[in-house]
């Protein structure tokens, strides 16, 4: 049995969340292509997911090793999405981490609020050489204000997730500075 | 530049890497050699290993000594002994400090 569900995230960890969620309920992910979401039916929590930003897309010669190297410990490529990648290993298993302790957990951070940022003020740049495009013989025209409007609300959308890895950056750097 | 060796102290990933390699080993054979020696204490994630066998390739305490054969096998440089030397050192001083303080303490 085959189930299809259409989301948008941009937190990684929220999709991680969810995805591991559905598994507790007896879907395991097994797909991803444009928001669409492919899930089969599995035992209940018979999958732990984890999702990586990797230094490059998945047919990278770097980021096959990674691949290579996750799936020796025992667990499972699942798919991948330009540098994303999602894992899963049984849950019967011993634990799932990719990260184990906390510099490596800001590094990977550190790479998702540089994507974000670069991403985020790409797409303000392209919306404000959209603005010039905006009247036309002293008219406004709509399908240009429009377009405006998607790219800067987009550029908003991905600033804030570079924000909110910032965010979970310097809560970490706050846990290490205790441990030292 | 000047050389800090033996002046920063290293992470206990990078360091148990480096003591996993004084013989040629590749990254699972790593993983599972940290856990053996810690008693089961550090299971390493791939993340944390990969990252990390990253930036020691980049400081020269590693190097990779087989590319050609499907898994990718890693070895300490002389750089890299220098630096677990140092730093076994640096642990030394600090173990017999806090003994000789705990020590004193109930010796009291």
């Amino acid at each position: 049995m085959i189930k299809k569900v259409f989301r948008l995230y941009a937190d990684k960890d929220s999709e991680e969340k969810w995805i591991n969620d559905m598994a507790n309920k007896g879907w395991a992910f097994s797909h991803f292509f444009l928001g669409m979401y492919t899930f089969k039916k599995c035992e209940v929590g018979e999958y732990v997911y984890r999702i990586d930003l990797m230094g490059d897309i998945a047919s990278g010669k770097k980021s096959m090793d990674y691949i290579k190297l996750v799936e020796e410990t025992g667990a499972e490529y699942v798919d991948s999405w330009f540098r994303w990648v999602y894992f899963r290993k049984k849950s019967s298993e011993n634990g799932f981490e990719l990260y184990s302790d906390i510099d490596s957990r800001i590094n990977n951070y550190k790479g998702i609020r540089q994507m974000f940022a670069i991403l985020g003020i790409s797409e303000f740049c392209i919306g404000m050489g959209q603005l010039s495009l905006l009247f036309r013989d002293g008219n406004l025209q709509i399908f240009n204000l429009i377009l405006v409007l998607i790219i800067f609300y987009l550029g908003f959308v991905i600033l804030s997730v570079a924000l909110k890895t910032n965010k979970k950056i310097k809560q970490l750097m706050k846990e290490n500075s205790i441990k030292e | 530049m000047t050389n800090h060796i033996g002046k920063i102290p290293i992470t206990e990933t990078a360091y148990y890497i480096l003591l996993s390699l004084f013989n040629p080993n590749h990254g699972y054979g790593i993983m599972q050699n940290i856990s053996e020696i810690s008693n089961s204490r550090i299971n390493m994630g791939p993340g944390t290993l990969y990252g990390a066998l990253t930036n020691l390739l980049d400081k020269g305490w590693i190097v990779l000594v087989s590319e050609d054969s499907r898994k990718k096998e890693y070895l300490i440089t002389e750089l890299g002994k220098e630096i677990i030397e140092n730093e076994v050192g640096r642990l030394n001083e600090l173990c017999i400090n806090g003994n000789r303080i705990l020590g004193g303490i109930k010796n009291d």
